[in-house]
């Protein structure tokens, strides 16, 4: 693998994006941030821009209107990107799949690289998952060249 | 390009006038491809990088012309070879200024006004928003490159030996952490109007000491 390859899984920069959670799963994912996890030391970086980020994380059930801004984001993002569904209602839609504005999971609208079960998840389940994601990362990269 | 360039240019022992003109042609290339961008932040970011260096530029000019006066040359290797008292002793009035320049270069706060480390920001990455993958990543390494041009001209301050110029270069760097960890954003009209223009008449004031003295 080329230098760049091997460097583009050691530090993968995450965008985090809200889709209609309850702000459990929100803030166990800005946990990973805080001192306790401090993901960053990894060179995980939570960045506020989809063009600088190699992985989406989403929280929250997808409805219509916010269906086409997850959408918009995740065609922003360069490739290979990885996008990672965290919480149930992000997974499946949860407690809240049977509403009528609700559509389901964010598998619904975009195709999603690892699912993370819990309500809310833990912070170390979503650090696995990033881990776990960046395996598959590697595999799309080795696969390009 | 143009940062690595510079770099390449300091190690041959090459004119750090010309160094100093390449490092702010990339400066300036930055911003172009900023304003060309869609995003607004990009464009937002790009006016403000132009300020930045409508601050910092004539510092490290001065900077780097009292250092060419102290040592007799503008090549690197006259600069390093300053003889057995460090240039530091000519020149305290301009540490404030590089001090400044490095803070403005590594983007750290209290001027890291054009972009931030970090994604909450006013203007999220400024004057970074519209790059990405892997111009993005040159733009990072030229990011570093940057960065260690500055760090060489400081530890020219102290050459009496290359430890001597690692040592001047890490101790700079621990002073731009320790501030950025200590301050908060300032706007770009307090640099503009207070900041660069009180480090610019030190450094001035220390070189018309050496051309009067």
């Amino acid at each position: 693998m080329s230098f760049l390859k091997k460097s583009q899984i050691k530090s993968p920069w995450l965008m985090h994006f809200d889709c209609g959670s309850c702000n459990g799963c929100d803030i166990e994912t800005l946990a990973c941030l805080t001192p306790v996890y401090d993901v960053e030391r990894f060179g995980i970086i939570n960045v506020g821009n989809p063009r600088h980020a190699d992985v989406l994380v989403v929280t929250g059930t997808v409805n219509p209107r916010n269906a086409v801004i997850l959408k918009n984001i995740y065609d922003q993002m360069p490739t290979p990107k990885l996008v990672i569904a965290v919480g149930a209602c992000g997974c499946t839609g949860g407690v809240f799949r049977d509403a009528p504005n609700v559509l389901g999971g964010i598998d619904k609208v975009i195709p999603v690289d690892v699912y993370v079960p819990g309500c809310p998840a833990k912070p170390e389940a979503i650090m696995d998952a990033v881990v776990t994601g960046l395996a598959k990362l590697k595999g799309i990269l080795e696969e390009s060249k | 390009m143009a940062s690595l360039a510079s770099d390449v240019l300091l190690a041959a022992g090459g004119d750090v006038l010309m160094c100093f003109f390449i490092q702010a042609a990339s400066a300036c290339f930055v911003a172009l491809g900023a304003f060309s961008g869609s995003s607004p932040y990009s464009k937002l970011g790009a006016q403000r990088e132009l300020f930045q260096m409508l601050s910092y530029e004539p510092i490290f000019l001065v900077c780097v012309l009292c250092m060419a006066k102290a040592s007799g040359g503008f090549d690197a290797y006259s600069m390093m070879n300053a003889g057995a008292q460090p240039l530091l002793y000519k020149m305290p009035l301009i540490i404030p200024g590089l001090v400044f320049v490095l803070l403005v270069k590594m983007r750290k706060s209290p001027f890291d006004i054009a972009a931030s480390h970090h994604m909450h920001q006013e203007v999220v990455r400024g004057v970074y928003t519209d790059y990405a993958g892997r111009d993005f990543a040159l733009l990072e390494i030229a990011h570093w490159a940057d960065v260690v041009v500055i760090l060489w001209v400081t530890s020219f301050l102290w050459a009496t030996g290359p430890l001597q110029m690692l040592a001047v270069a890490l101790v700079a760097l621990f002073v731009v952490i320790v501030i950025d960890n200590i301050s908060a954003r300032l706007t770009w009209r307090h640099m503009v109007k207070v900041a660069a223009p009180l480090a610019l008449i030190l450094a001035t004031a220390n070189l018309l000491w050496l051309y009067l003295e």
